[in-house]
């Protein structure tokens, strides 16, 4: 742990309160984040990385707890602290962009109030002042005529100027972490360019980002580390550029060998069979055995620890020194 | 709800961006969400119309003292149960020699102002109570659930009758009384339109903002839930100002000699064979009135129903 670590999580556990019982969506997240860093935490929908962000920011709904674990922040842990404290931390220290711009923001409140009221009730500057910071945000993130679209509505800007506010909004403040719910998901591919530049800027200027995606390409745009999860628990996590390389998890390789890569049209794209595990199901051991090519009967129906597989970098599966 | 009012129309976006042309055609339509429905709801002609008409009603109960050729009390020992036409009482007179016009012109005073404040009344305590209902849940909620319990016990307008005999017939009673018995439904209705924006990401954004609670309800929500609210008020009023002519016929309306339609229809109704036009002028105004609202009422719906297409 070096000095300037911003956020570290520990064996954070959520669950779900369902009609068929407790379910956990995140079962022992562990990583960390130092300034200026970008984790990407990666995995298919409902592998828990959503559910593990949000729950950072006390964020989850009323049927969700964290039931395990600590998220140091700055010297204070997340998890368990009052609304109050929370309240002073959210869009003020830790901010977050969502996935669809459209949707996070209100339709009755123009853009103006949408990037000011924080900066107000946060108490970091007046009013005339927050307006001045609004507008440069906005320039910053390359809106044409900000002063003029700063008195738009949300619905009256393009997808992609409104996704490019929405960063505006949660970097005015400038916190020192950044959550990103797959920011380029529901954009298309020229917006994503800028946006993945966008956030990071943010990065270079010391903002550690936590960034949540399933795209492994939008991952390695500008990520320094990869946290791979699945079935709420990670499987893999080391630095990106070792994991790209040559994943030690079996998971990992199979959503790595899915990702497109247009340079390359004869690789073969590959698809991991089968479907997600359906977390309130389980089952005993690895929870990847049911779709593993390499599961062993024996071996994969005990848990599997995360363990080391070179400096840095850890993975849980038995076979994972085999790849490396 | 001064949303309008902060866009100058002037300040339209120039000419398109090339490099983002959604955003101009977007903002070249509309500004605001009530903009937006008010260009909507003036392509309905029916409820412009009716708009239309209850304006002028308002502003001729309003200024009832000015236009009234008569006190609503004077009477004219001269001319009673005079028939329509009669020289100097257009519509006639009723048993005292009361001019029927001007009664007719102060009872659309009260029954509007009984209308619009009962429904006010019960909009304001609505909101804070629905909204704190779907907000926060807790004891607003249990007071909500228990309150609309004892209501649903209760028909509504038998609820409206006891509270008139507890607190009397000034108008002041008679708008406490409606807006009492008529409350909850519009405060259930904020409480689900509460849970369901509750749902809707830019709530959670506003908290992950670190908005507090009163902010995200009054800011974030409350904006969002007006046009619903609106539609409900504008079907209220009308249903509070037939709450009050109900009261009426039971003697149990706003206290004589005020008058209000109601009460001129139970006068009417007694002369009914002899001297129809007591009764018709009260009754068709009730009926336009009523009329009015409705269309009003559904043309407000529409003009905010189509509000999510535009997502």
């Amino acid at each position: 742990m070096t000095a300037d670590v911003l956020l570290d999580v520990q064996e954070l556990q959520v669950q779900f309160r369902t009609e068929r019982g407790m379910v956990r969506a995140v079962d022992g997240l562990s990583y960390s984040v130092a300034r200026g860093e970008a984790v990407a935490v990666v995995g298919e929908s409902g592998s828990g990385k959503s559910v593990g962000a949000r729950s950072l920011l006390g964020l989850l709904p009323k049927t969700a707890s964290i039931t395990g674990g600590q998220a140091i922040f700055d010297g204070n842990d997340l998890v368990g602290m009052p609304e109050r404290a929370m309240r002073a931390i959210r869009g003020r220290r830790i901010g977050m962009v969502f996935q669809n711009a459209m949707e996070a923001m209100s339709p009755t409140i123009t853009l103006e109030r949408q990037l000011t009221e924080h900066l107000i009730w946060h108490g970091v500057c007046s009013k005339a002042e927050a307006r001045e910071r609004a507008i440069r945000a906005l320039g910053e993130v390359g809106i044409p005529e900000p002063e003029r679209r700063i008195r738009m509505y949300p619905f009256q800007l393009s997808g992609g100027m409104r996704q490019r506010a929405m960063i505006a909004m949660a970097t005015a403040i400038e916190p020192d972490l950044l959550i990103a719910d797959e920011p380029t998901t529901a954009v298309d591919v020229t917006v994503q360019r800028q946006i993945l530049e966008l956030l990071k800027a943010q990065k270079e200027r010391g903002t550690g980002i936590i960034m949540i995606t399933h795209d492994l390409g939008v991952a390695r745009f500008f990520c320094d580390t990869a946290v791979v999860m699945y079935a709420g628990q990670v499987v893999e996590r080391g630095p990106m550029a070792e994991f790209i390389e040559c994943p030690a998890h079996p998971y990992a390789r199979g959503l790595l060998g899915s990702t497109i890569d247009v340079g390359d049209r004869h690789r073969k794209l590959s698809v991991i069979p089968g479907s997600p595990v359906d977390v309130a199901n389980r089952p005993s051991g690895c929870p990847f055995r049911t779709r593993c090519a390499l599961a062993d009967a024996d071996r994969c129906t005990h848990a599997q620890s995360l363990e080391s597989v070179s400096p840095g970098r850890v993975a849980a599966c038995w076979r994972s020194h085999d790849h490396v | 709800m001064t949303e309008t009012d902060r866009i100058d129309p002037a300040e339209r976006p120039g000419p398109p961006d090339s490099s983002e042309p959604a955003a101009t055609a977007g903002a070249a339509q509309a500004q605001s969400q009530f903009r937006r429905a008010w260009t909507r709801f003036r392509r309905n002609k029916l409820a412009l119309a009716s708009l239309v008409i209850l304006a002028a009603l308002i502003v001729v109960a309003m200024i009832a003292p000015l236009i009234a050729p008569y006190g609503f009390e004077e009477p004219d020992y001269e001319n009673t149960l005079a028939g329509p036409g009669t020289a100097g009482h257009l519509l006639g007179t009723d048993l005292l020699g009361r001019d029927l016009l001007s009664r007719l012109i102060y009872s659309l005073r009260t029954s509007f102002l009984v209308g619009f404040g009962a429904e006010l009344a019960a909009l304001l305590v609505a909101i804070v109570i629905g909204l704190m209902a779907g907000y926060r849940g807790g004891r607003a909620e249990q007071l909500l659930m228990a309150v609309t319990d004892v209501m649903f016990a209760f028909p509504t307008y038998l609820f409206a009758v006891l509270m008139v005999a507890v607190l009397g017939r000034s108008v002041g009673a008679v708008i406490l009384a409606i807006a009492i018995a008529s409350w909850v439904n519009m405060a259930r209705l904020t409480r689900a339109q509460t849970l369901t924006l509750m749902q809707r990401d830019f709530v959670e954004a506003a908290r992950a903002m670190g908005a507090p609670g009163v902010t995200i309800a009054v800011r974030y929500v409350l904006p969002n839930a007006v046009g619903p609210l609106l539609v409900a008020v504008s079907f209220g009023i009308p249903a509070a100002i037939t709450a009050e002519a109900g009261l009426a016929l039971l003697g149990l309306g706003v206290q004589p000699p005020t008058p209000s339609l109601g009460g001129m229809i139970q006068d009417g109704i007694s002369y009914v064979t002899s001297y129809p036009n007591m009764l018709v002028w009260p009754a068709v105004m009730l009926a336009v009135v009523l009329l009015a609202f409705t269309w009003l009422g559904d043309g407000i719906r529409d003009a905010f129903d189509t509000t999510g297409t535009r997502r």
